[in-house]
């Protein structure tokens, strides 16, 4: 604990001598007397003091305790005077992780206490992916005259770390499983149980699927098809380039950790329909793996247990947290994603998706968003592209997990249909989910989120690209971070197992 | 930690949080307004301190102003310009006063009176001097503009307008003084000037003018090198296309001689001075040889010649000088050039100002102080004054007014400064702790011109309420910020502040023995025993203040 005297009433001393002078001076006893109330500042200010004040005690709790990213977080201090002094100026700084911004109210308080008697401090803070260390708060008391201070750190009781969604919950199974599980129906005709079409009888046919009805009719040999049921086999492609690290204002988690954390949920709820299921991402390197990445620069982790698919969303959170200034471009460019080696090849400067300022936060989602008709040709061309389309297997669906920032989700979905693939989309809102014209959507606890023109401009431009996508073929899923992730996770399974 | 909210995270709301509480701030005001009313009431000075607050009301928005980075040069410019209404405020105010206070006491009833009338006035004017500081450091500390560099800053603007106002009084009261006082001294400047053009350009014919060729080829030598060093020659030369080579060694060689020029001038300066001594004893001729005298003698005297070198010195100069300015305005913006400069525009915006309506000011401002004062000294004034136009011009007369009133706000914010530097005031609650000694000295200076006690010590608990409050709510928005919960301990702190000023308060009364009718004046007050009262306050006073020291 730290005391402090301060020294607050020198000027009172200074005005006692110069009523003192000119009360000589003017030969006026009124204003010798008037020298009394200085005087009585100075007394009162030398003779407060806090001995016998004690520290109070703090509890702290998190609502909800374990939150998805972006979600917002109720702090909740609970601080109580347990002395039998009054604390007439007890001053309270919460100690809250750098890394997480409060979203409202104030982490700090000046309140007073009378003995027994507690209060409450509430604020709040957006969620980010990990584990987050809140300090002891920080408390001041000082007396009335506020002469005598103590400076001191409270242990708290109650939480003190803000666990943000790594770990993943029950998948959602309750609407989206098939009629049988691990499979999905084609439009292939062949075994199966639903009827599809009937044919001329070819030598060899199984004679369990002979018309044998319109043998007797009509003399015919005919044979039945049935709609095909495959194994459901998926890939999920994560986007965590640089393009997709963009954030809407500072303290929310960027695109590409809202598409990793989005990933591993439907990964393990794709697993629980019993869909083979494959991991890859773009945007990761080397850096962000234990060993280096395979020659195709692609971590992968395959449906039959090549790779991990821990390591490769391990790896998507190491990459989406890398949104420092020189990492995500504002020009329309890919920056700092190299397709062959995934190491940043050029970094250009501009607004980060870190930055505070949430103007030039959403120009950067704005400007790297804005990539513009030039890119699609030369995505389609990219190296890592081929590379990822050669490793996949012809009856894979391809679900591509991207904040869809810039246009090159869309040609790689044109890509990947042109191949035969089934593709869909799962995007999460990473443009702070403003719209154009309509109302501005509220958070879980009911306050509005504050839109600027950026955030709006950028928010059209997605609802164009995604757009785009459905033209090319694909099914997009439209994840508002503001709403529970399990009813997009719902529509991405019933897409998947039923297309 | 981060204690900014994440979607409005802009350092314009990040430093607005962390300045003084609105309540203890609107509290500071609310007080100083109300001992300021009450003692500039009480003292019958209301009309003066009326005109000297918005005087200081104009002097606290031009530090408003002044805080805007976004238009910089318009926002400079009215700044400057509000410091002459700010001025003009503040001494027309309390010159309003203490020429109603001046007429009001004298003649005065006898010698001995003159001394006690004197003191009145100066309490009156003291009381006027801490009330327009409160209003001046009150309006401040709304937005917190008040620091030391604020005052720096504002100090050397005024200064920048006071210039051209001065320089031209200087001027024109200088020749005045000579013209009027001397007529014949006033054509020696002109007769001075003529001979320094005679001997620089056309010097008498058939003598060696050594000196003056000097003069004038060191000139010339002068202004050649610090033309080539100062245009971008080399510059030129290598951006040539055409044989680059040639024209980089043509500058080299420029600037050689150039600076062996520059060196033979001023080494022939010594001899020049030796030789111009030699000739005026007319020994130069017999130590010069005769083959060298005659063609230096023709070099020296030739008009061609010196028009010559005087015609290269300007040219190079001016050309020198115009580079100059040009590579300065290519390193700063022109914003911040105008900005710069904006001060001393302002200033001659008010010199073509008096110019304009001098006659109408000069008129008002001796109507109005001669309808002040009683007959006889009115007459002697207006004879005055109109003396005093009729020697320097009403031009000049106002001029000088207007000047003095700029430079006592610069020498006003210079003491100002010296007060931050010393550290009598901090940047922290600067604009409060102002507030509360202007409240202070007017309340304590009421007392000496008779004001009621319940005046005087409520004045003195105002100011240190306000002083109190202020640097309570300063640091309480660094600790805690706007945006905390702090609305009971600010009212508790404040409640108590006002309750150790009313304790004080009315424990100095019973000291004064003072009865509840003495309150408000209309008694004689406790005479006896009061005295006593008062001294033995004094031994209490004396005791506390050695607790206090410990």
């Amino acid at each position: 604990m730290n005391r402090t005297r301060v020294r607050r009433y020198r000027g009172g001393l200074a005005g006692t001598l110069l009523l003192a002078a000119l009360g000589l001076l003017y030969a006026d006893p009124r204003l010798f007397a008037a020298a009394v109330v200085p005087l009585g500042y100075v007394a009162v200010g030398a003779l407060s003091s806090l001995s016998g004040a004690s520290a109070p005690t703090v509890e702290r709790t998190f609502d909800p305790s374990r939150p998805a990213p972006g979600e917002t977080v109720e702090v909740t201090l609970s601080v109580r005077n347990e002395g039998e002094s009054a604390l007439a100026d007890l001053r309270v700084i919460d100690g809250v992780p750098d890394e997480l911004a409060v979203a409202s109210g104030s982490p700090r308080a000046a309140v007073a206490l009378r003995p027994g008697e507690s209060t409450t401090l509430s604020y709040s803070v957006t969620a980010l992916p990990g584990d987050y260390e809140f300090d002891d708060p920080a408390v001041r008391v000082r007396t009335v005259s506020a002469t005598d201070r103590a400076t001191l750190t409270v242990a708290t009781g109650g939480e003190s770390t803000l666990s943000c969604a790594r770990s993943v919950g029950p998948p959602p199974l309750s609407r989206a499983t098939p009629r049988r599980v691990g499979t999905r129906r084609t439009d292939a005709g062949g075994e199966g149980v639903e009827f599809h079409s009937t044919r001329e009888y070819r030598p060899g046919d199984p004679l369990s699927r002979v018309d044998w009805r319109r043998f007797a009719k009509t003399g015919d040999l005919t044979t039945v098809a049935f709609r095909e049921e495959r194994s459901a086999r998926a890939v999920l492609v994560v986007d965590a380039r640089p393009a997709a690290r963009a954030r809407p204002s500072a303290g929310y988690p960027n695109g590409a950790a809202l598409a990793a954390y989005a990933a591993e949920r439907l990964h393990d709820a794709l697993l629980g329909a019993g869909v083979a299921t494959g991991v890859t991402a773009l945007g990761v390197t080397d850096r962000d793996v234990p060993d280096a990445l395979p020659d195709e620069g692609l971590p992968w982790a395959d449906s039959d247990g090549v790779g991990s698919a821990r390591l490769v969303f391990e790896a998507v959170a190491r990459a989406a947290d890398r949104d420092a200034t020189a990492d995500v471009p504002v020009d329309g460019t890919e920056g700092s994603f190299d397709a062959g080696s995934g190491d940043p090849a050029s970094a250009t400067d501009g607004a980060t998706g870190a930055t505070d300022d949430p103007a030039s936060a959403t120009d950067a989602t704005a400007a790297s968003a804005d990539g513009g008709r030039s890119g699609d040709s030369s995505a389609a061309d990219d190296e890592t592209v081929r590379r990822l389309l050669t490793r996949l297997s012809a009856d894979a669906q391809v679900v591509i997990v991207s904040p869809v920032l810039d246009d090159w989700p869309a040609s790689l979905a044109r890509s990947l249909t042109a191949r035969g693939h089934d593709v869909a989309v799962l995007a999460p809102d990473a443009t702070g989910g403003a719209r154009t014209g309509s109302e501005t959507p509220r958070r879980p606890t009911g306050q509005k989120r504050a839109d600027s023109p950026g955030r709006r401009v950028a928010a059209t431009r997605r609802a164009v690209r995604l757009r785009d996508l459905r033209t090319a073929g694909a099914t997009v899923v439209d994840w508002d971070v503001d709403d529970p992730l399990d009813l997009a996770l719902e529509r991405s399974l019933t897409t998947i197992l039923d297309p | 930690m981060t204690d900014t909210e994440s979607p409005e995270s802009e350092a314009r709301l990040a430093d607005a949080n962390w300045t003084p509480t609105r309540a203890s701030t609107a509290l500071a005001l609310v007080v100083t307004a109300g001992g300021v009313a009450a003692l500039t009431a009480a003292v019958g000075v209301r009309t003066g301190a009326l005109v000297a607050a918005g005087g200081a009301a104009c002097l606290a928005a031009a530090f408003r102003l002044l805080d805007f980075d976004r238009w910089e040069v318009a926002t400079t410019l009215a700044a400057s310009l509000l410091l002459v209404p700010a001025g003009g405020g503040v001494a027309a105010g309390i010159g309003y006063e203490f020429v109603a206070a001046f007429a009001a006491s004298f003649p005065a009833a006898s010698q001995t009176g003159v001394v006690g009338q004197s003191l009145q006035i100066t309490g009156v004017l003291a009381v006027l001097w801490g009330s327009t500081l409160a209003v001046f450091g009150a309006v401040g500390s709304i937005r917190g503009d008040l620091t030391g560099q604020s005052v720096r800053r504002t100090r050397n603007l005024a200064a920048g307008v006071a210039l051209p106002s001065v320089v031209a009084f200087v001027a024109l009261a200088g020749r005045a003084l000579v013209a009027n006082r001397s007529p014949e001294v006033a054509e020696v400047p002109a007769e001075i000037v003529g001979g320094a053009a005679d001997w620089l350009l056309a010097p008498a014919p058939g003598r060696l003018h050594a000196l003056g060729f000097g003069v004038a080829f060191a000139g010339a030598s002068v202004a050649v090198h610090w033309a080539v060093q100062t245009l971008p020659l080399r510059a030129l030369a290598g951006e040539s296309s055409t044989d680059e080579g040639a024209a980089v060694r043509v500058v080299d060689a420029l600037e050689w001689a150039a600076s062996r020029l520059l060196v033979a001038a001023v080494s022939w300066l010594p001899v020049a001075l030796f030789v111009f001594v030699a000739e005026e004893a007319a020994l130069a001729s017999e130590v010069i040889p005769a083959r060298a005298y005659g063609p230096l003698v023709d070099l020296t005297s030739a008009p061609g010649v010196r028009r010559s070198l005087v015609g290269v010195a300007a040219v190079a100069g001016a050309l020198a000088a115009g580079a100059a300015l040009v590579r300065r305005l290519a390193r700063v913006s022109a914003r911040e050039l105008l900005a710069d400069y904006a001060p001393v525009l302002a200033g001659v915006g008010v010199l073509a100002g008096v110019f304009a309506v001098h006659g109408a000011v000069r008129r008002t401002l001796v109507g109005f102080v001669a309808g002040r004062l009683d007959q006889p000294l009115a007459g002697r004034f207006r004879e005055a004054a109109d003396g005093i136009v009729a020697f320097y011009g009403s031009e000049t007369v106002v001029l000088g007014l207007v000047a003095g009133v700029l430079a006592l706000t610069a020498i006003g914010l210079f003491v100002l400064s010296v007060w931050f530097l010393l550290g009598f005031v901090g940047d922290r609650a600067a604009g409060t702790a102002l507030a509360a000694t202007g409240l202070f000295v007017a309340a304590a200076f009421a007392g000496t011109v008779g004001a009621p006690l319940w005046v005087l010590l409520g004045g003195l608990v105002a100011a240190l309420v306000v002083r109190d409050v202020g640097e309570f709510g300063a640091t309480l928005g660094a600790e805690v910020g706007r945006r905390g919960e702090r609305r009971r301990v600010e009212l508790l702190h404040a409640l108590a502040s006002l309750g150790v000023g009313g304790l004080g308060a009315l424990a100095a009364g019973r000291l004064t023995g003072v009865t509840a009718t003495d309150w408000l004046g209309l008694g004689s007050g406790g005479a006896v025993g009061g005295v006593v009262l008062a001294l033995v306050g004094a031994v209490a006073a004396v005791v506390l203040l050695v607790l206090a020291l410990r």
